[in-house]
Order: C-alpha cells, then sequence, then structure tokens
C-alpha cells in the first residue's frame, strides 16, 4: 500500500483490526508504520492500562445533559450546512404530486414508476401516463418529499434494476397538509395523521 | 461543494483501502440491515431507531443531503447516547468532571466526522467499526488528559484543609502544575523545530528498525532488557532474543544516533 496514512489513521486502523493492546500486536504495527514506532508504543501503553485497570464504577455523569450538547451542537453544524428543511418552510404541492405523493407512502417502499402510475390512475379515476409519474418524482425527490434507491438488477424479475421510493419525514408532513385540503386524498388515505 | 447524493439511494460501497488494497466493507450485518431500512419510510425510522446497529445510524445520517429537524434531531440523540456510553465505559478511574470532559471531547470529534462534507478514511472507519474508532479517540483523550494539571484532581483528598485547618474551598488549585512557564514556552518553541530535526536525524541513522525499536523501548518506555517478574514486560521477551543481542542492538543504535548527532560518549 502507498497511501501515507496520518497517525490518527493508523490508530483506526489498528483498532479496527486489533482485537488486544498485546506486544506481538504492538511490534507488527510498529514493523508496519515505523515512523509511528513511538506513538504506537504510547498509545498501547494507555490501551493496555484502561483494560488492565482493575473493576471500577463507570464514572458518574449527567448523561442526558451530555446527549443534549451533543445534539445541540449537532444541529447547529446542521443549519450552517443548510441541512434542515423546517416544517414551516414546506410549500404547497401540486395537485398530482400530492396523488404521486400518496401512493408512494401507500405502496409502504415498494412503488416504483409503473405500481405508483397505476395507484394514482385508481386514485384519480384517470389514465395517467408514466412520464407525468416521472416527472413528478423528480420534482418531490428534488425537494426532499420522497426519497429514491436503485435495487440490484439480480433481485427484480425482469433483470433490470427498478428505482423505487420511500416517503420522507419532510414529504408525510407535506401530505398530511395537503389532506386537510383534499377530500380525494382524504377517502384514500383514511387514517393516515 | 458537497458531496452527498440527494436520496440514499443504494448502499454504495467505502472507498479507503485496507493493507491488502481492498476496499474496507461495512458488516454484511449492517449490509442488510441499510438494505431494509432504506425501504422504510422515514417515520418509521424514528420508530426503530433505538436497535439501529451504530454504522447504521452513521449511514443514515451521512446519506441524508437534507431533512426534516425532528428526523435528525432523534438519531442524534440515539448517536449521542451511544458516544456517551462507550467513552464512559472506557474512561475508568476518571472523576465525574474529567469523564465528562473527555466524552464531550470526543462526542464533538465524532459529530463532526459524521457531518464532514468530504468522506474520508476516518468517516469510512465509522461505518466499519463505530465502537473500536470511538474507543481509540477516548484513549487518546485519556493520554492527553493525564498530561494536565486538571489530570490529578483525583491525587487531590476531598476536604483538604490548609495550615489553619480551615478547608480549602478550591482544591484544584493545589494539583501539581508541570507544564512549563511563559519564558520555557518561549524557549521551547525556539527550539521545537531544531529537536523536531535532531530527533529525526538520530533516528535515521539507526538503520536497522529491531535497533531502534530496541532504544525507544528501553530508554523511552523504560522497559528493562530482562526481568525476573514473567508479568513484567521486558525486551527479552519482546524480542525473543538473549539478552547479549538486545545489548548489541542498544549500544550500535546508541552508537549511530550519537555518530550522526556529532555527540562524544
Amino acid at each position: 500500500m502507498t497511501e501515507k496514512l496520518s497517525l490518527e489513521d493508523v490508530l483506526d486502523e489498528l483498532m479496527i483490526e486489533e482485537p488486544e493492546p498485546s506486544d506481538e500486536a504492538l511490534a507488527r504495527w510498529s514493523e508496519r508504520y515505523p515512523q509511528y514506532r513511538h506513538d504506537l508504543a504510547e498509545f498501547f501503553a494507555t490501551w493496555r492500562v484502561q483494560r488492565d485497570m482493575p473493576e471500577q464504577a463507570e464514572p458518574e455523569i449527567d448523561e442526558e445533559w451530555l446527549v443534549q450538547q451533543g445534539v445541540n451542537y449537532a444541529m447547529e453544524i446542521l443549519r450552517k450546512q443548510g441541512r434542515l428543511i423546517s416544517p414551516e418552510s414546506i410549500v404547497p404541492v401540486a395537485p398530482f404530486d400530492q396523488l404521486v405523493l400518496a401512493a408512494v407512502y401507500m405502496l409502504h417502499g415498494d412503488g416504483y414508476v409503473v405500481n405508483i402510475t397505476d395507484k394514482v390512475g385508481e386514485m384519480s379515476g384517470r389514465e395517467v401516463l408514466l412520464a407525468s409519474t416521472f416527472a413528478s418524482l423528480d420534482r418531490l425527490e428534488k425537494g426532499y418529499l420522497v426519497s429514491g434507491r436503485d435495487s440490484e438488477p439480480e433481485t427484480e424479475p425482469d433483470g433490470e434494476s427498478r428505482r423505487y421510493f420511500t416517503m420522507t419525514l419532510t414529504g408525510d408532513r407535506a401530505l398530511a397538509r395537503a389532506r386537510e385540503t383534499s377530500k380525494l386524498l382524504t377517502d384514500f388515505l383514511g387514517d393516515f395523521a | 461543494m458537497s458531496t452527498f447524493s440527494d436520496s440514499p439511494g443504494p448502499v454504495e460501497p467505502l472507498t479507503s483501502l485496507n493493507k491488502d488494497g481492498k476496499p474496507y466493507e461495512r458488516s454484511p450485518a449492517v449490509q442488510a440491515e441499510l438494505s431494509r431500512i432504506l425501504s422504510l419510510h422515514q417515520f418509521d425510522w424514528i420508530a426503530e431507531v433505538g436497535d439501529f446497529r451504530n454504522e447504521t445510524l452513521v449511514y443514515l445520517i451521512r446519506k441524508n443531503r437534507c431533512g426534516d429537524p425532528e428526523l435528525y434531531g432523534r438519531l442524534f440523540q440515539e448517536l449521542s447516547t451511544r458516544i456517551t456510553r462507550i467513552v464512559r465505559r472506557n474512561a475508568w478511574g476518571l472523576d465525574r468532571f474529567s469523564a465528562q470532559d473527555i466524552i464531550l471531547t470526543v462526542e464533538i470529534q465524532i459529530i463532526e466526522l459524521v457531518l464532514a462534507e468530504k468522506p474520508s478514511r476516518k468517516t469510512d472507519f465509522l461505518e466499519v467499526g463505530f465502537a473500536e474508532v470511538v474507543e481509540r479517540r477516548t484513549l487518546d483523550a485519556v493520554r492527553r488528559h493525564e498530561t494536565r494539571p486538571q489530570g490529578k484532581r483525583g491525587e487531590i483528598f476531598p476536604g483538604a484543609t490548609d495550615e489553619d485547618g480551615d478547608e480549602i474551598e478550591r482544591p484544584i488549585e493545589l494539583a501539581g502544575d508541570d507544564r512549563p512557564g511563559p519564558e520555557a514556552i518561549l524557549l521551547a518553541r525556539q527550539d521545537a523545530a531544531l529537536r523536531k530535526k535532531l530527533i529525526r536525524k538520530a533516528r535515521d541513522a539507526v538503520q536497522d528498525p529491531r535497533h531502534l525499536e530496541a532504544v525507544m523501548l528501553h530508554k523511552g518506555e523504560g522497559l528493562p532488557i530482562t526481568s525476573k517478574d514473567p508479568t513484567e514486560p521486558d525486551l527479552e521477551r519482546h524480542f525473543q532474543e538473549r539478552p547479549r543481542k538486545i545489548k548489541h542492538r542498544l549500544a550500535a543504535a546508541m552508537k549511530a544516533m550519537r555518530k550522526a548527532l556529532g555527540v562524544k560518549k
């Protein structure tokens, strides 16, 4: 392997591969990464101390507070990265897209363009073009209302990969809002919250 | 520019290579769990998140480019809880404040990695052995902690009193501070580059890596050449060689280092 690894990467790799901080393991890793020999020896020493320390009670901590700090920090990063879609920012979905969204919901993760089109036709009582469903799914996916995944071709009856759709939580909220104003959706979705 | 895809899609293979030049792989159990979960609506994830594997949680957070705050909040609550518990299990012998300090440090490191926009070897490792990576970072944090004055809090007796018999309000102030003073820091900074260069020069002078290892373990780690205590590590057992041979290694290494540095014995 020619890639030059940082000490952190080497230590991560070591932890994944070695179950115990044995002398034999230290010698092997020192030989593999002689430039980190000293750091490896130090790391093994700390590892051994923590492993061999007589059984003691785990330190007392305020777990709830620590977890909340972590969540707050993560949410702050997500906000800065522009990855959060607040429920208030969800724009109303066009009537045809509402039907497609409802079909995705009702097919429980088994929906792909053909059976979604069939379901939309069933709900609307009209013939629906595959191309219209394609375009709608594309819009919904770009708006993060549905999520698509490609299947492995070998798992499909015709040997060709399909793109299956599931609903995101944002899509779930959009559908709940659409249902408030659409009798058609209310009839088909029943108790959908 | 983000490298996230817009949707979960299929479970892509990891890209980092192991020592044999092959890509690292998620465990079959994680792969199977991911295949199942990706066919669920996201509101079902929230109901099941407590049962997800660690590596699955990491994957789901990394792969969703944008999402609902409630979903991310629940995923991160679970992830943070697991980080906290793994760190706690590996931070024996620390007082409450030190343990919390270390937990928070490791928690922040892992969260930053999980949310890193570009995949890397470090992010891949989180999907291969999450607990091991957290444990490794905990050990590093414990090692650093032990060299700080705060790390000596355990040496202070609770309820310590001063010379008048009054209880000391802030016993941390009695903790030994081994850190250098301002002058020493200045000198150390000036010397750091030169010292690094000399150490490298000395190390490079030793041609046989086993000679160098013997010196590092003996002079640096304090391992004796031989020990009567079978539980104590020594160089004889480490190298599986006679003491005479080890002495030769040490002498040869020291000679080469002194020569390289122009030091007379």
